[in-house]
């Protein structure tokens, strides 16, 4: 089931008197249950294209159609409101609250969507427990190494049961053991639970685990190759 | 939640939230307490004006205030204390003659009010007798005729104030922390009596150092004077037919209140003495002073009075000194408003906090922007860290407040050293207990919130300005 798709997409920066061609002209689309890697040298726009898709940036032109709806008609409130209901992310920098405990971030978008207590205190340890963080729930993210912070922001990513989660360079940070500990927790969970995973990396050992390798370069797709 | 993450991040930065959190206290604190001081200083002026000079209610002849002519008097005092004495809220009243008259010493004369009185009717009306100078003699004798009771000033005027440093001065001179050193100097003029204020001083300075003799001038002064004893003073004023008349009376006391303007211009004799002298009757009244349970019905009792003796002048104490009412309202106004000039200051500094948390936090508001914060949240996330970290202050600083000015209240604070001369030519007196009402703790602390939250206002609209794609990308 398609559940993203990007047509015609453009996006151009204005850096002063000279515009930026991020993204020229793209056609993508991803279906349900993928675990798909969007690679390509820096600068080649593969980040720019998370954000459109995540709608943390609005196009220059085209569209961006999420389970039928074209999130570029959407006002910025109903646009938040969409990416808490449908949209997970793990950043780079795992951009976790400091402090909040590792339960408390991840109930945080629970708690933003308006669930009860019980919900969101079950869910959370839960989710922790597929991370593989069930010992440190109470711990502030400063007490945690960046393995262990990424695999909370992971669990955070989840717990708004969305429909796709974007990761934007997740290994980036890490060491060899916690990339590989990470990518196994989220290639389970595709498998398992058939959430979508959609990369932005550099790093060959996430390539060689995505099922689908989209390359960028120059802000447009030079290869889709599905394994 | 959001209340949650609000209170735990003014504490991510301890020492800057402690910075501005100490700010706050600083500034709540000088202000309450210059509040506190001035409240102290205007009420004490206020119930000072009431009990002593005032009263609640005053009822004259209609024409008598125009001039204070004393032929303008009221005749039948019994029958309106009858009527007053039954209304609801009545404490107590009495009746004197007021005849403006000269007071002569061998030393010097001087022009005042002579208000006849009957010294022990007076005490549940006024309080006087309790500023009478223990060392000066006393309050009225009963049995004695033609006493009269002066104050430190007059009797200043009337050149009967004599210099003594005696072992009470010097212990009070301690206490004000005069200088060890010069203590042994000042025991060899133990117990001379100087006759004038000059010979005293020209002393002293030949005594001691001259920097302490002019830093201690008005404590030297105060505790060193000393006055001649039950001396005889002649008395003149015009009696009922305009004829100048007089006699002599002998001092009973020397009586000396915060308020020199008064003090000046007030002696008090018997009324009896006074009638006979001037051929007043002594059912004749110039002046019937009413002390009420409570100054706030002062307006519906004058009213009660007016309408039963519409031929006199009844006036309550707003009346009678409106700046009194003036004073205290303009009062609250002043207050507020330096209250509000500190937090407006504080505000900046709040400001500026406020907008380097959201700089450095830059990454994590897009993130949360990101996973789905609305811009109403994030908002009131910011409105709230800034108005916790406000309060926090707020709240220390009134509870501290409130401490220190119920020690203060209790112990006072003595400025006779510092201001003690200036402050009684105004009519205030040199020692002040400071004291702050109710309404102003809720109205600092609505101050404080409103102050926050425009505070606030700021730095939260940038933060909902931050894009999270740009957000998440940068460095910060």
């Amino acid at each position: 089931m398609k559940i993203i798709e990007l047509k015609n997409l453009n996006k151009v920066y204005h850096e002063g008197e000279i515009d930026v061609h991020a993204v020229r002209g793209i056609d993508l689309s991803f279906q349900q249950g993928e675990f798909t890697a969007i690679v390509g040298p820096s600068g080649s726009g593969k980040t720019t294209i998370l954000n459109l898709i995540g709608g943390l940036d609005n196009p220059t032109d085209g569209d961006i159609i999420i389970d039928e709806v074209n999130i570029g008609n959407l006002k910025s409130s109903a646009l938040t409101d969409f990416r808490m209901k449908n949209i997970g992310f793990v950043f780079q920098a795992y951009n976790l609250i400091p402090v909040l405990t590792a339960k408390e971030n991840v109930e945080f978008i629970m708690h933003l969507q308006g669930k009860s207590k019980k919900e969101r205190t079950e869910r959370a340890l839960q989710l922790l427990k597929e991370v593989g963080l069930s010992e440190r729930v109470n711990s502030r993210p400063a007490k945690l190494s960046g393995g262990q912070q990424q695999r909370v922001a992971v669990a955070r990513a989840l717990a708004s049961k969305p429909k796709f989660i974007l990761a934007d360079e997740p290994t980036a940070n890490l060491d060899s053991e916690s990339t590989a500990n990470l990518l196994d927790i989220m290639e389970k969970l595709n498998k398992d639970e058939n959430i979508t995973f959609i990369f932005s990396t550099h790093d060959s050992r996430v390539v060689n685990k995505a099922r689908r390798v989209v390359t960028v370069e120059d802000g447009k797709v030079v290869s889709d190759i599905t394994k | 939640m959001i209340l949650s993450i609000a209170w735990k991040n003014i504490w991510r930065n301890k020492l800057r939230s402690l910075v501005v959190i100490f700010a706050v206290i600083i500034g709540i604190l000088s202000g309450s307490i210059g509040v506190s001081i001035m409240e102290g200083m205007m009420k004490s002026r206020a119930k000072a004006q009431l009990n002593n000079e005032i009263s609640h209610i005053q009822i004259h002849n209609s024409n008598f205030k125009f001039n204070n002519e004393a032929k303008y008097y009221i005749d039948n005092y019994d029958s309106i204390k009858t009527f007053i004495s039954k209304l609801d809220g009545y404490k107590s009243s009495t009746d004197r003659l007021v005849i403006s008259g000269l007071i002569n010493s061998t030393g010097g004369n001087t022009a005042a009010f002579i208000y006849g009185i009957y010294p022990d009717i007076e005490k549940q009306v006024t309080e006087i007798y309790l500023f009478v100078k223990d060392s000066s003699g006393g309050y009225f004798n009963q049995d004695k005729k033609n006493q009269i009771l002066i104050s430190e000033t007059t009797a200043k005027k009337l050149r009967l104030d004599r210099y003594v440093i005696t072992d009470k001065t010097i212990e009070l001179l301690s206490i004000n922390n005069f200088p060890v050193d010069e203590t042994p100097k000042l025991k060899t003029l133990l117990n001379i009596e100087y006759r004038t204020h000059k010979d005293f001083f020209n002393e002293l300075r030949n005594t001691l150092d001259s920097k302490i003799v002019k830093e201690y001038e008005f404590l030297l002064l105060k505790y060193a004077v000393t006055f001649k004893h039950r001396a005889n003073l002649v008395v003149t004023f015009q009696d009922i037919n305009g004829k100048i008349t007089g006699d002599r009376f002998r001092i009973t006391g020397i009586y000396k209140t915060g308020n020199r303007m008064f003090d000046e211009m007030s002696v008090f004799v018997n009324k009896k003495d006074l009638s006979r002298l001037s051929g007043y009757k002594e059912t004749y009244s110039h002046e019937i002073a009413v002390m009420l349970s409570d100054k706030d019905i002062a307006k519906p009792f004058a009213e009660k009075i007016k309408n039963k003796f519409p031929n006199l002048k009844v006036e309550t104490w707003g009346e009678i000194e409106p700046m009194l009412i003036m004073f205290s309202e303009y009062m609250v106004i002043y207050n507020y408003l330096i209250i509000l000039i500190i937090l407006a200051a504080l505000a900046f500094g709040i400001i500026n906090t406020m907008l380097m948390a959201i700089m450095e936090r830059t990454k994590e508001l897009g993130m949360l922007a990101a996973v789905g914060m609305n811009k109403n949240r994030i908002f009131k996330m910011i409105m709230l860290e800034t108005i916790f970290l406000t309060i926090t202050g707020a709240i220390v600083g009134l509870v501290s407040n409130y401490f220190i000015i119920d020690w203060l209240s209790r112990k006072g604070i003595d400025l006779t050293k510092q201001m003690g001369e200036a402050l009684e030519a105004m009519g205030f007196d040199s020692l002040i207990y400071p004291e702050m009402g109710v309404e102003y703790y809720f109205g600092i602390t609505l101050l404080v919130i409103f102050v926050a939250i425009l505070s606030s206002i700021y730095p939260a609209i940038k933060a909902i300005k931050l894009n999270p794609a740009d957000a998440v990308r940068t460095d910060a």
